[in-house]
């Protein structure tokens, strides 16, 4: 090694070593914010075809997981034997600007399906809507009321991209939420 | 003494060495002042003392530029000693005394050698062939130290002097060093362990590398290493430069740097999706050594980018039953060395300042400043194309610490070490909250003391520690500061007993202590891939250990037997408890962790035994019994080492050394029956092999190496693995390396 070489060796070696202690970090006292998208509420909304009128029922749980409790927990209430058309609105209401997440879910239908269970009660639930590839979404639905009772109503959305084929047991789950639902 | 005596014949021989260039030291005064023999050293540093009788001796070891050193022979035939002595100056580089003849046959110590075995492999991996040390993953790529059943914050990481200042508190979160800079591994117990903190109640474990003042005038030191793995086909490479300006500027050089690639890792059976990993590291070293100063500059970066297993990722508590209902994993792959998300990003630098001047023979003062800034970034899954691509958790910590120590060694009295420590750390994060800010103002003071006596050594120190922290935390949209301020000493005692020359038994006492992190005091949310909620407790106060073990150590010319003993109660022990709370969220009903404090115990085993039956065979048995209680419940503590074994057979011949072994890990019976997702695993076993060769080639020494492990590919899985839900461990593996050694004399 010359000499040159060497001098030229260590004042590489020092110019890094400051250059790289330099960079900004932020400070402790920074608020958070939650960049990635939440789901925090769930609207149903159940329009009666024979009378047109309309129910809307409602999951909200603005902070997310965790933190605070979910804020609006309603139970779902129907008519017997009669026929709704359903749909479902997504938001995030976590930032300052409500975001609809449901046009998300509908630009990307073909990564994502819904599915309710109905337990103890008797609603013919159809999915009334369709992706690209032809396979359902589930942001649309038709539900036939059976008669009389208490029971539950299961609505899951699964995340499955790229493996979609129409099983709802596939996939990521975005939301799980069982309403008490009510027929009278 | 009666040297008629026929049996009076007795010849002790031996050489003297620079325990730093290890060059003989000629007129090194070695005498045994009780019988007033004496002789001095020749130009080979061999020396000769005669007519012995069978018997307990104290040899003197005296030279003008080097320390005296006594030590304790018991002779009952000829015996031949290697002496090592330090030069004064030398001693500044912080040598320690070598006269124990074989360091490496240590429960606590990894040496040189076995380090180069181990090549390649993370530091972590590196670590656990240390009695008591498991290792904590998350699947195949993260790990980190576990120190009889402790971990995390509990665990005290000292990298090249200074203490590790990163992320961890968090169990998914490896140490970030490479392990290519590490030259020796301790796990240090005694008096010394307290100049790194009193909150390392599981221990210190020390890597430490090559000093930078072995490095040669006109010489070009150095090292390249290539490694190749089949598992992940990973790709790693390291190489060292170093040397010494001139003879007359006594500036010593080195940089350093590594690189390292895997793609996806297998299981027995499948490709275990999004497993692969790239590290980026490297490091710069500068040295003085002059007249009784030292002075060292370190800067080093390490960068690494993690993947994790996709199908860890978890939506709820059904998804995650799902993926354990399953055999197979839930996500299908192929190879590939691409990494998706999930995956963290790691950076993490440090800068080390240390000068220690050598006042006088028995007086030293080091002064070392460092810096140390970390940044993680975690990635998870997107949830739709148009979500935010930043990352979904960004935490940042910076470290400035500043070490002054004042050491006295005199002969033949105690030896005393007294240091003041200041740190300043600031921990920020971006975006998600998961555990708050905060700023951290710590200052501590410690004295360590020890004494020799004939067959007694003694060391003891202690430290206090002042702690505040400045936390802060949002509600809604207002800043809360909440200010916390911890104060408390620590102490440990240590006493060795030499029984005979062969055995040796040790006890060690301590009581050392540990604020609760601002995790377990405030976090509260998702944890990712668990399906559950962490939840902290702000009411909860600092843990106190204490702790004591007993060892014995027999060495003989054919046996080594190593067995230490520890039993140590953690008071306020604060662990993560399933609680029987769920929340309600919009993915379904979550399970609630939540941070408690119990009174626990400790205790276990470690054992290891070196039976060499033949001239060049061996074999190795060693063994760890951890146990965990919690006292309050009288039950077991959650997340301990099971007990394991390893048995090996070695054979070694000139410089090829070759070593099979099975390793075993018993299932975990103890453990809070249904406060886990899962039961724990079966017990498994695994083969490996190591196989390693030096040779000397166009006038460089070389050394390659294979080494093996599960070569049997068995699919197991392991209880300290978080990912034991989703995936079996690593199949089989055969990693290959050559190590060029460079040592390149330049003219002049």
């Amino acid at each position: 090694m010359n000499k040159q070489m060497k001098q030229l060796a260590i004042g590489l070696a020092i110019v890094l070593m400051t250059l790289q202690a330099c960079e900004k970090d932020p400070k402790p006292n920074t608020a958070p914010v939650n960049e990635s998208e939440l789901i925090t509420t769930v609207i149903i909304e159940a329009t009666d075809s024979a009378s047109g009128q309309k129910s809307t029922f409602k999951f909200k749980d603005a902070d997310g997981e965790g933190g605070n409790a979910p804020s609006q927990f309603d139970s779902i209430l129907l008519n017997a034997n009669r026929t709704y058309s359903v749909s479902l609105l997504l938001l995030d209401e976590s930032k300052a600007e409500v975001d609809t997440i449901s046009n998300e879910v509908l630009n990307e239908g073909e990564d994502h399906l819904f599915n309710f269970t109905v337990s103890n009660l008797n609603i013919g639930i159809k999915l009334n809507d369709l992706d690209k590839n032809g396979l359902p979404i589930g942001l649309k639905s038709i539900w036939r009321t059976g008669p009389i009772g208490d029971g539950k109503l299961k609505t899951v959305l699964k995340h499955q991209p790229g493996i979609k084929n129409g099983d709802p047991a596939l996939g990521e789950t975005d939301i799980e939420i069982e309403f008490n639902c009510r027929i009278k | 003494m009666d040297a008629q005596n026929i049996n009076c014949k007795i010849k002790i021989s031996g050489i003297v060495l620079d325990s730093f260039e290890q060059v003989a030291l000629s007129n090194t005064i070695v005498s045994i002042d009780s019988i007033r023999k004496e002789t001095k050293t020749d130009g080979k540093g061999q020396f000769t003392l005669n007519d012995l009788c069978p018997g307990r001796y104290e040899v003197h070891i005296s030279h003008l530029n080097c320390e005296h050193i006594h030590i304790i022979l018991e002779v009952n035939s000829d015996t031949l000693i290697k002496i090592f002595l330090r030069h004064i100056e030398k001693e500044l580089i912080g040598f320690k005394l070598s006269a124990k003849l074989e360091k490496s046959e240590d429960l606590n110590h990894l040496n040189a050698k076995n380090m180069d075995y181990r090549k390649g492999q993370s530091i972590s991996m590196l670590m656990q062939d240390i009695a008591g040390i498991s290792l904590l993953k998350t699947g195949s790529t993260v790990s980190k130290p576990m120190v009889n059943g402790l971990f995390g914050n509990r665990v005290i990481i000292v990298n090249n002097g200074i203490r590790l200042e990163g992320q961890n508190w968090g169990m998914e979160h490896a140490p970030e060093i490479d392990a290519f800079l590490a030259s020796e591994i301790d796990l240090i117990k005694g008096a010394e362990s307290l100049r790194y903190g009193a909150d390392g109640i599981g221990g210190v474990i020390r890597i430490s590398p090559k000093s930078i003042f072995t490095e040669k005038p006109k010489t070009l030191n150095g090292e390249i290493n290539l490694i190749g793995n089949s598992n992940g086909r990973g790709k790693t490479g390291n190489l060292i430069l170093g040397g010494v300006l001139s003879k007359n500027l006594p500036i010593y050089i080195r940089v350093q740097s590594s690189i390292k690639q895997f793609g996806n890792i297998k299981t027995a059976k499948d490709y275990l999706a999004n497993t692969g990993m790239s590290e980026f590291n490297y490091s710069v070293n500068l040295g003085y050594l002059r007249k009784g100063l030292l002075s060292e500059v370190f800067y080093s970066e390490f960068h690494n980018k993690i993947g994790i297993y996709t199908g860890s990722q978890v939506g709820n508590l059904s998804d995650l039953e799902k993926a354990m209902n399953s055999r197979t994993p839930l996500i299908k792959a192929n190879f590939t060395n691409q990494i998706d998300r999930p995956y963290q990003l790691v950076q993490h630098r440090m800068l080390k300042f240390k000068n220690a001047l050598q006042v006088n023979a028995k007086n030293k003062i080091e002064l070392t400043l460092s810096y140390q800034k970390n940044h993680r970034e975690e990635y998870d899954v997107l949830r739709s194309a148009n979500s935010f691509t930043g990352p979904s958790f960004d935490y940042y910590i910076s470290s400035s610490f500043a070490e002054l120590v004042w050491t006295k060694n005199p002969f033949h009295q105690i030896n005393w070490k007294a240091g003041l420590i200041g740190l300043r750390q600031s921990n920020a994060y971006t975006g998600r909250f998961f555990i708050p800010g905060f700023y951290q103002n710590s200052f501590a003071g410690f004295l360590i003391a020890s004494k020799q006596f004939k067959k007694l050594g003694i060391e003891g120190s202690v430290r206090y520690d002042q702690k505040h922290f400045d936390i802060y935390r949002w509600i809604g949209t207002v800043s809360n500061k909440t200010q916390l301020k911890y104060t408390g000493f620590a102490y440990v005692l240590k006493a060795d007993y030499q029984l005979s020359g062969k055995e040796k038994i040790s006890f060690i006492q301590s009581s050392t202590w540990r604020a609760p992190a601002p995790n377990e005091l405030y976090s509260n949310g998702l944890h990712q891939g668990l399906a559950s909620i962490e939840i902290g407790d702000s009411t909860l106060r600092t843990e106190r250990s204490y702790s004591q073990s007993l060892s014995y150590s027999l060495h003989l010319k054919k046996h080594k037997f190593d067995i230490e003993g520890y039993f140590q109660i953690v008071d306020g022990y604060i662990n993560l408890t399933p609680s029987n709370k769920v929340i309600l969220t919009i993915r379904g009903a979550y399970p609630v962790f939540q941070y408690q404090q119990n009174k626990a115990a400790l205790y276990g085993f470690n054992t290891r035994w070196k039976y060499q039956f033949h001239k060049s065979m061996y074999t190795i048995i060693s063994a760890q019994l951890p146990y965990g209680q919690n006292m309050d419940t009288k039950g077991a503590l959650n997340l301990m080492p099971s007990m394991n074994g390893k048995l090996s057979l070695g054979y070694k011949h000139r410089t090829l050394n070759a070593e099979v072994w099975v390793n075993y890990q018993s299932k975990q019976n103890r453990y809070v029956v249904g406060s886990d997702f899962m039961p724990p695993p079966e017990a498994y076993a695994l083969i490996g092999f190591d196989l390693n060769y030096e040779f000397k080639a166009v006038g460089q020494n070389f050394k390659c190496g294979l080494t093996g492990s599960n070569i049997g590919n068995s699919s197991y899985r392991d209880y300290l693995n978080r990912f034991r839900y989703f995936t079996d461990e690593p199949g089989i593996n055969i990693s290959a390396k050559l190590t060029m050694t460079i040592n390149q004399k330049h003219k002049k």
